[in-house]
């Protein structure tokens, strides 16, 4: 992992760990924001408005999260994501554990997918992408 | 037999005390998340926190009663809550056709619970 990246990922740990009240030393990576940290649907708004206000930044509604894939007809049908929305889904979200969500892929599911290390590689490209 | 066809109901709970922290750490920020009709209902309460609950569990209860899934800032924008006057009352704009329903919520010193139904009478 570059250094930038690490610098990302202890802001991010220490971010969720403020807004979950989880020990810093219990989140990875690899960690799911709902299934490891018991994340709801308020900590996600309020680990958001924090990633903001800490880089500086503004997450632009579609941006972390895929919403407007879900609102494709295309890519959801009757709370099911399509083999097409699951690859659109895949190219957004590359380092998601796919396996387990493809022999089921509710879209009331997803959420588990999302875990620390999205959001350190969503921030990383992002703050590159401003640097430059 | 006639076909019988379930009607969509959703539940979530909301802890109070994570809503009063967010509500005081990202009180001007609701115009990313609530509508001006719903931010008014916030504000306008003598305990905004127990109204921004109110709110949020709401949305999360209509989701889960359409099959669909909190997703950012666009999602909740999709489900609209209302006050009227028996209540709370909802449009949800996810896949298909647009629906709308009635909100009960219960709630007590330490819980908000939102229940998401087309015709719930109270729990």
């Amino acid at each position: 992992m570059s250094n930038e990246k690490s610098e990302i990922l202890k802001s991010v740990k220490s971010i969720v760990s403020q807004a979950l009240k989880v020990d810093e030393q219990k989140i990875a990576p690899g960690s799911s924001l709902i299934k490891d940290l018991g994340a709801e649907s308020i900590d996600f708004l309020d680990i958001v408005f924090r990633l903001e206000k800490s880089f500086k930044i503004k997450i632009p509604k579609g941006e972390l999260f895929p919403e407007k894939l879900l609102t494709d007809t295309r890519f959801v049908k009757e709370g099911l994501v399509t083999p097409s929305g699951l690859e659109e889904l895949k190219k957004r979200m590359p380092n998601a554990d796919w396996n387990g969500f493809s022999k089921n892929p509710q879209v009331s599911n997803l959420g588990e997918l999302f875990t620390v290390g999205m959001i350190v590689d969503y921030l990383s490209e992002k703050l590159a992408a401003a640097s430059q | 037999m006639a076909k019988r066809v379930l009607s969509p109901t959703g539940i979530d709970l909301i802890e109070l005390t994570k809503a009063r922290a967010f509500y005081r750490r990202h009180k001007r920020r609701l115009g990313g998340l609530l509508s001006a009709g719903e931010i008014a209902y916030v504000r306008t309460g003598t305990r905004p926190h127990v109204r921004l609950a109110e709110l949020l569990a709401a949305k999360e209860a209509v989701f889960k009663a359409h099959g669909g899934a909190w997703m950012g800032m666009t999602g909740f924008s999709r489900a609209r809550i209302r006050p009227a006057s028996d209540g709370l009352r909802y449009r949800y704009a996810g896949e298909g056709t647009p629906a709308s329903g009635r909100i009960t919520v219960v709630k007590n010193a330490d819980f908000v619970v939102a229940l998401a139904g087309p015709a719930c009478a109270g729990i």
